[in-house]
């Protein structure tokens, strides 16, 4: 997780937005590259399903592009407003398909290209994916939407809650909560 | 309350440290009294977020949807993507501002440009006389004022030629009254009164005006617009049916007679020397 963006990387951002928003091909490539991978985690993590988390990565960024013009920078960081168009993919998708799919994370380490690594370094990493997302599943919606933009996004606070619509310090008490919860969580499955 | 929103910040301030390489170890050292519970929260989250950093994405996938993006991009500006700049740009309330100034200020010169052509009876011949009344309000000399009055003199001219074409005389005689009105306000200004009544003789010396220049200026204006009108008129007046061809060259009559009057009594060197149909007064008005 990376959530300090110095100024630097944040007015980067800024004028590829800028770019974006005047079509340029290579500005929307290197936004889509910085974003792809928070984007598809995130929706990964709420989805939990690898062909439905890439089709709506896709659906996002197309809809990025199709508002993006509408889109001010002084208003809301442009990851907070990329964001909430990701979450409301997720409604949609929820509402289309009425219920929360839990498909199995089984295939996850099927998504890497590297082949060659330790098939062993992957099971561990599927263990401990999906022991945090069954944990996940068990929190409120806001303290799984918190940490999903905190730890899967790499949201700052501030991108968070102009994400989500709250203020930081109820982000930073729903993020506390969800931690706490987590471990307790954790803690019992490890007994059992 | 108090202690739960100090720890919420700690939390928060430990987890940007642990995100910029510091370890949890560092954090601890700077807060030592929240002890095991601290630590124990910190490494759950130090799991969880290694557990979510670790999902990869097939880049396969990736690459594909980017080219995806970038054709939606594409098509998107050549359909609606200008509306919607538009729609951004209209939202900068100075720009808007600026552009609606500029639309409203084409709108009102295009419809005087357009009012030009206009006749009486036409719903822009409204705009056309107001534009005239202001540009007869404008501060100026009695000579300025004089050959504005011989411009619209020559406009009512146009007047008279396309309400002609269109067979409308009654209408080209009012406008043809309105043509004299503006030539005798034209004379009165430089200090000339004429009249086509051969009834209404001088009464009386006056000041003309005795640059010759001037004088030169405007009768070759007069000279100018009176050829434009009667080669116009005549067109027009033949153009009509036989019937009211008369009626027609009648008032193209009248028009032409004060005109030559105007340019006579212009003509004159000697400005006591006076014409039949002109007596010469004290301008109206003079400039201040």
């Amino acid at each position: 997780m990376k959530t300090i963006k110095n100024k630097s990387e944040q007015s980067k951002i800024n004028e590829l937005v800028r770019s974006a928003q005047d079509r340029s091909a290579p500005a929307i490539a290197e936004l889509y590259d910085y974003f792809y991978g928070k984007i598809y985690r995130y929706v990964y993590f709420k989805i939990g399903n690898v062909p439905d988390a890439e089709d709506l990565t896709e659906d996002v960024f197309v809809k990025m592009m199709e508002s993006i013009s509408s889109y001010q920078l002084l208003n809301v960081p442009f990851s907070s407003w990329l964001f909430r168009i990701a979450h409301n993919r997720i409604v949609d998708h929820f509402r289309k398909t009425s219920r929360k799919q839990t498909t199995s994370l089984d295939n996850i380490h099927n998504n890497t290209d590297d082949s060659s690594e330790d098939i062993e370094s992957k099971i561990d990493v599927d263990i401990s994916i999906k022991k945090v997302y069954s944990a996940m599943e068990r929190l409120t919606n806001l303290q799984q939407e918190v940490l999903s933009l905190r730890f899967a996004a790499g949201l700052s606070i501030k991108e968070t809650s102009l994400a989500i619509g709250r203020n930081e310090n109820a982000v930073k008490a729903a993020q506390h909560a969800a931690i706490a919860n987590l471990r307790k969580i954790l803690a019992q499955e490890t007994i059992t | 309350m108090k202690s739960d929103h100090i720890s919420n910040n700690i939390i928060d301030d430990c987890l940007d440290r642990l995100s910029m390489g510091e370890t949890i170890e560092d954090c601890m050292a700077s807060y030592p009294e929240q002890g095991v519970k601290l630590r124990e929260l910190l490494e759950t989250s130090l799991s969880t977020m290694a557990a979510m950093s670790s999902i990869q994405f097939n880049s396969r996938v990736k690459d594909k949807s980017l080219g995806k993006v970038i054709n939606i991009s594409t098509k998107h500006r050549m359909t609606s993507s200008s509306f919607l700049s538009w729609k951004t740009i209209f939202q900068k309330p100075l720009f808007a501002g600026v552009t609606t100034f500029l639309l409203l200020s084409s709108l009102a010169f295009g419809a005087t440009t357009v009012s030009n052509n206009s006749v009486p009876g036409e719903p822009l011949f409204l705009v056309k006389s107001f534009k005239e009344n202001i540009s007869l309000m404008l501060p100026q000399s009695d000579m300025d004022r004089a050959q504005q009055h011989i411009h619209l003199a020559s406009v009512r001219g146009e007047e008279m030629r396309i309400l002609l074409a269109r067979n409308r005389l009654q209408a080209t005689e009012e406008v043809a009254d309105k043509m004299r009105y503006h030539l005798n306000a034209s004379s009165g200004y430089i200090g000339l009164v004429a009249s086509s009544n051969p009834l209404e003789l001088p009464h009386s010396p006056a000041i003309l005006i005795r640059n010759d220049s001037t004088r030169f200026e405007l009768k070759s204006q007069l000279e100018e617009d009176l050829i434009s009108l009667k080669s116009h008129f005549v067109s027009s007046r033949n153009a009509i049916p036989l019937g009211s061809q008369q009626k027609a060259e009648l008032i193209g009559l009248r028009a032409e007679m004060i005109y030559r009057t105007m340019m006579s009594a212009l003509d004159e060197t000697d400005s006591y020397t006076w014409g039949p149909f002109w007596r010469e007064e004290p301008p109206k008005r003079r400039s201040p």
